[in-house]
């Protein structure tokens, strides 16, 4: 392990780098940004969970005045594909097209129109003259493997690009299943066993700015796009792909994002804009509107039943986890959600045995896919509750049950081999792990009470209770991250990567590490994100990657600057390179002399062996370094009224070096904001038909000032050798802690367990009077 | 509202009503606005914004309040002497309405006549027992709060009306008041609003007005609760029983928020909570 | 109509529709501040001052607007002069992150402190719960917004 080094820019919260523009309310978001004479578009929606058009007739809306392009299956080339913002070849099947004459959710694509207004866009909509005949719906995960399920993807041309189960004829879009030791034996053996099954519901990204999207044809038969977005580069790709064009034609431009989680990492309207772009040969400009949003992407809804046992001194032995994934109506994400699941939850413990296998099923519910956590929050949810019950069961203290389990840095899981993005893994030791330290300075932050808390009889009942995580840092051999650096005659650098900093702060820290190792101020670094044209490709951002792989290229092509221009000095200087170092704003020899790096760059620009200043560099990974963290959370239940209110919560988390602490703070406050509104209250409502229920803020409440506790996040620092100046990911993980932690404060308040989420009120009165049954 | 050509700013009650009933359906109402803006009514040629023509004052004269139709919930909320009236009870329900910006713009006036299942003030109102003045083509009235919402306000209004003040009586007497409201998040609309205003004769119970809100579309009276309590004193027991009345003539709805079946439960438990808290408050007063 | 209104301190006079919806209104007038989170009234993303007070422009019409005082974040500081004490605490404490949230936080904010100096948590917290922020969970906006208090104090 390569020593921690004293950092001059790496460590400190220097202020987000577009934060005053953005404070200043700057024209920097896609809708910000439309050119005279856009056409705004709308798209017709299929309001039936499952059906076949019979026939279509869009005349009266091309009649339309002001309409200038309506698409649908008829006249839009059929191109199966993924909407998934992977590598390719993706891991998600490809069951999908732009327009398909089978509908299969409430929401489906029917038909786009681009108008000179928005209001005639959706006028023409209603002109749309839509005939089906209808289909049997699947709305319940359990029942679409049943004995003759209607078929949702009966299309020939659905298929899968890298070899994995898939079975569309069963609904089956994925299936994993992997054994290490024998865990039947092993829970049969065991002093004690459980056996436990949970359940996790849909649930909203809810980006506060929905999916936006311009694509303007150019005179030179290109296409422009701007898009709010997570993957510029696989929107390239994908659009490419729906085009049938080359990716030559195309130029993303990501601008500012509103937040995505996720939502922004699927390919769901710029293929529209496009096609609507090119038939109309005009700009054309989408944005979802809130409903439309609440129904783009969702989280996995999962059923899983864990069986794990454990020796009467609180060891660890055998764990079963068994997942039912429902993706919906298109499998994007599928396989690699549910992989998850496993990945990023069974190596937290030392286990004899292990075994994990999944379903992932196709239903005509909302389409499920990215969103922070990716499937360790499901997993987490049933894992973390599990150890608490046994803790108890044991009468060991829930924070020293974990403490004697958990996984040492130099230890590896055989989990890490057996599950990857959809084939095998990548075997990996643990390096850096903070785990133990999290817990212990958690716990005494919060106040853990290490006993259980007396029943009290009082209408509001406190209790307390505690969870551990980890997740990964990027997808290794899968993803890559690139990044190019030149030198301006100032000494000022232009970066340019492309990785897609969608609010996360991305931006800033990648250039605190190009500061750092080019030994000048944050003013110096001009970072220039995300455009497919100008920016070396990065898969973008995603997999919590950015900072370890996207920051590592940026390390090694400022490295390798900070080579040319000791280089460009020493023949000014007439001395060794080897004698020459970068600080302040300038090269420093040995001996004293010194040059400013605007000498420097005004040389190489214009005077002695002119030559630019610069270098690409690309990044890949071997290893997926965990972050790992320890959450607690106090809660007060309203005993008659089942309402709970979140009293406290201690995050800490070991991500490694924070390379800017109040960047990586407000990455943990924000997932953990995000996880209590999953906990409590936050759920995707269906009728029996399929339909959304609650797909607006009015309906679906995410947690406002009002709601949230003081949310206190500790970084525990650690060094990871493999990661840049020691970091780790720190984006997703903070999702993960609220469910279980809240679960367990729960029961420790009124001694009922919560096994399906999201624990409301109604839940909770009747989990409580089931108990008072049962002990009467 | 897309084929408004002009909008209209009557400076007093009587040009606005003047402008009403000249233009019958072509007119449409701007008060605080909220609610208007997704008016898609095609007939709609002529907006009237109320918001200009006074009656935004909050008045008190001989143990009476007089507030004008066009007072903000945010004027409500941060008056010092409501605070007082009935325990605080209007002040209470104010606050329980949306957020912040919402209660910036929505006026009492506009909360009372366009109540919606969910509306917290007209809860507090008709427990409040509030006078309504209105003015119309035909001249003034003044309407009892039992009047005013025994069917929508909307309908109980005569066309070209407006309300144009809403007056509410103190008590002479030892009163308590309060308000609370169920909800699933602080800013989401109620499960169960509930009103109690109770005037007291020593440690006896006077007068009492259990108003339920959100469970069906208008705020009602339950007065088998209130029943079982007038004349009595306000005893654990009694309050639980009272409570398991107004559950009983509870018709609760169900929504996206929450099924029938767990309003009526909390019907019980916060008419049992709001009348524990205006007991409380009464004898404070006392 | 012509609407006559006060923005950012400029009297300025709009062809408008009575019926325009006013957040469309002053994104057609340049106005890249005032966001579309919903349309709905829920998000505050659209939040504008009508005469100090914070509202949300989604709800209302054109028509609204007239003779009235309207504030957006492009006119809480001069163009060319020095960021709003409140504008500095945001980035400073790192309570702007994806930033589409932020105008609307910072109007919302500047009202409270306009009639309340010192306010407590549960005051901020009150002033600002009706604009959504799915990235910070508030915890920075929070303390940027004491910050901003405390400096403008002084």
């Amino acid at each position: 392990m390569s020593a921690e080094r004293k950092t001059r820019i790496v460590g400190r919260s220097v202020a987000k780098s577009d934060g005053m523009e953005l404070a200043c309310g700057a024209p920097l978001f896609c809708e910000d940004q439309l050119p005279p004479g856009c056409l705004h578009a709308r798209v017709l929606r299929s309001s039936y969970a499952h059906a076949r058009i019979v026939s279509l007739d869009v005349a009266p809306a091309e009649q339309l005045e002001g309409v200038a392009a309506v698409l649908h299956h008829g006249n839009v080339p059929r191109v199966m594909r993924t909407t998934a913002g992977q590598g390719a070849p993706e891991p998600s099947p490809y069951d999908f097209t732009t327009f398909d004459s089978k509908l299969r959710y409430v929401g489906d694509r029917v038909a786009a129109v681009a108008a000179e207004t928005p209001e005639l866009a959706r006028q023409a909509l209603g002109l749309i003259q839509l005939e089906v005949e209808q289909l049997p719906a699947i709305i319940d995960a359990h029942k679409a493997q049943a004995p003759g399920a209607v078929v949702i993807h009966d299309e020939p041309d659905a298929r899968v690009v890298i070899p994995v189960t898939y079975e569309p004829q069963r609904n089956l879009v994925a299936h994993v299943d992997f054994q290490v030791g024998d865990v039947e034996k092993g829970l049969a053996a065991a002093d004690a066993s459980f056996d436990r099954e949970y359940s996790c519901h849909y649930a909203q990204h809810a980006p506060i700015e929905p999916h936006c999207a311009l694509a303007e044809p150019l005179a030179n038969g290109r296409l422009r796009i701007t898009t709010s977005t997570q993957v510029p580069f696989h929107v390239r790709r994908i659009v490419a792909q729906a085009l049938q064009w080359p990716v030559s034609r195309i130029r993303v431009i990501k601008p500012r994002i509103g937040g995505g989680f996720g939502a922004k990492q699927e390919v769901l309207i710029e293929d529209l804009v496009a096609f609507l772009a090119v038939r109309s040969g005009r700009p054309v400009f989408l944005r979802l509107s809130r409903a439309e949003e609440f129904n783009s992407r969702t989280r996995h809804p999962m059923h899983i039943r864990l069986r794990t046992s454990v020796s009467a001194k609180g060891e660890l032995k055998s764990v079963d986890m068994n997942v039912l994934s429902n993706t919906g109506a298109y499998g994007c994400h599928g396989l690699t959600v549910v992989c998850n699941c496993g990945s990023k939850v069974l190596p937290l413990y030392r286990w004899d045995d292990i075994r994990f296998w999944a379903d992932v099923v196709y239903t005509n519910g909302p389409v499920a896919g990215a969103y922070r956590g990716y499937g360790a929050t499901q997993a987490a949810f049933a894992m973390e509750v599990q150890m608490d019950e046994m803790a108890r069961a044991l009468g060991i203290d829930p924070v020293q049950f974990r403490l004697q389990n958990h996984i040492r840095s130099g230890e590896t899981s055989p989990v890490f081999q057996a599950l990857g993005e959809g084939g095998e893994g990548v075997a990996q030791n643990i390096g850096s792990n903070g785990l133990a330290k999290c817990l212990r300075q958690a716990a005494k932050e919060f106040g853990w009470r290490r006993r259980p808390r007396r029943q009290s009889k009082a209408i509001l009942r406190r209790g307390q209770g505690m969870a551990c995580l980890m997740q990964g840092s990027s997808i290794p051999e899968v993803d890559m991250g690139a990044a190019s650096i030149k030198m301006n005659e100032d000494g000022s650098f232009n970066l340019l990567v492309g990785a897609t900093d969608l609010g996360t702060g991305s931006d800033t820290i990648l250039a605190q590490i190009a500061a750092e190792v080019l030994g000048v101020e944050m003013a110096q670094i001009l970072v220039t994100s995300s455009d497919t044209d100008l920016t070396p490709f990065d898969v973008g951002a995603y997999a919590s990657s950015t900072t370890y792989l996207s920051g590592e290229a940026v390390r090694k092509a400022a490295k390798t600057v900070a080579g040319q221009i000791r280089k460009v000095a020493a023949n000014i200087l007439g001395l060794p390179v080897r004698k020459l170092s970068l600080a302040e704003g300038q090269v420093v020899a040995a001996d004293g002399q010194s040059l400013t790096l605007a000498r420097i760059g005004a040389s190489s620009l214009y005077e002695k062996d002119q030559n630019q200043i610069g270098a690409f560099a690309s990044h890949t990974t071997q290893k997926s370094p965990p972050p790992f963290s320890a959450h607690f959370a106090e809660v007060e239940v309203d005993t008659e009224t089942g309402l709970v209110r979140v009293l406290d919560y201690v995050a800490a988390v070991d991500c490694g070096t924070a390379i800017n602490p109040a960047l990586a703070e407000g990455q943990v406050e924000g997932a953990v904001a995000n996880g209590l509104g999953y906990a409590l209250i936050e759920e995707i409502k269906l009728d029996e038909r399929g339909r959304l229920r609650n797909g607006s803020f009015r309906e679906y409440k995410i947690p406002s000032t009002l709601d949230l506790p003081k949310i206190r996040v500790i970084l525990v620092p650690t060094y990871e050798a493999s990661g840049p100046y020691g970091a780790k990911s720190v984006s997703e993980i903070g999702i993960n802690g609220p469910l279980p932690a809240i679960a367990n404060a729960i029961f420790d308040a009124v001694g009922v367990r919560l096994r399906q989420a999201p624990f409301t009120p109604e839940k909770i009165l009747a989990a409580l009077k089931a108990a008072e049954q049962e002990s009467s | 509202m897309q084929n408004a050509k002009i909008c209209l700013y009557p400076r007093d009650a009587s040009e606005a009503v003047r402008i009403l009933s000249e233009n019958g359906k072509r007119a449409l109402i701007l008060a605080g606005g909220t609610t208007a803006s997704a008016n898609e009514d095609p007939q709609v040629t002529i907006l009237v914004d109320l918001t200009r023509m006074g009656l935004d004052t909050i008045e008190w004269e001989k143990g009476q309040w007089t507030i004008g139709c066009n007072v903000r919930l945010d004027q409500l909320a941060q008056h010092p002497g409501l605070a007082a009236l009935y325990g605080g009870m209007l002040v209470e329900a104010v606050q329980a309405v949306g957020s912040t910006p919402i209660r910036n713009a929505v006026t009492l006036g506009g909360s009372a006549v366009q109540v919606f299942r969910w509306s917290d003030p007209p809860v507090a109102l008709l427990a409040m027992d509030a006078c309504f003045d209105l003015q119309g083509p035909g001249g003034e009235r003044t309407l009892g709060a039992d009047a005013f919402f025994a069917q929508h306000p909307q309908r109980v209004l005569n066309p070209a009306e407006i309300l144009t003040r809403i007056r509410i009586q103190e008590s002479e007497e030892d009163s308590g008041g309060a308000f609370v409201k169920l909800a699933k998040t602080e800013v989401d609309l109620a499960v169960v609003d509930v009103a109690v205003r109770l005037i007291c004769s020593g440690r006896r119970c006077t007068d009492l007005r259990i108003v339920v809100g959100a469970t069906q579309t208008l705020p009602w009276r339950a007065q088998a609760a209130e029943d079982l309590l007038t004349g009595k004193r306000l005893g654990g027991r009694a309050i639980a029983a009272a409570a398991r009345a107004a559950r009983e003539a509870a018709r609760c709805r169900d929504d996206v928020r929450t099924d029938g079946e767990y309003r009526a439960e909390m019907v019980e438990v916060m008419v049992r909570r709001a009348l524990k808290m205006a007991r409380e408050r009464a004898r404070q007063q006392s | 109509m012509d609407l006559q209104l006060t923005l950012n301190g400029k009297r300025v006079v709009w062809q408008a529709e009575p019926g325009e919806n006013a957040l469309d209104l002053l994104r057609r007038h340049s106005l890249s501040s005032v966001k579309w989170g919903c349309g709905e009234g829920d998000c505050g993303a659209c939040t504008i001052l009508l005469d100090g007070r914070s509202v949300r422009s989604c709800l209302l019409v054109a028509a609204q607007l007239q003779g009235r005082e309207v504030t957006t974040v492009e006119g809480i500081k001069e163009p060319a002069g020095p960021p709003h004490p409140l504008q500095t605490a945001f980035v400073e404490k790192g309570a702007v992150q994806c930033g589409y949230c932020t105008p609307g936080m910072l109007l919302s904010a500047k009202a409270l402190l306009a009639s309340n100096p010192s306010p407590s948590t549960e005051e901020v917290c009150r002033a600002l719960d009706g604009n959504l922020c799915r990235c910070t969970g508030y915890q920075k906006i929070i303390e940027a917004v004491q910050l901003a208090a405390g400096r403008m104090r002084d």
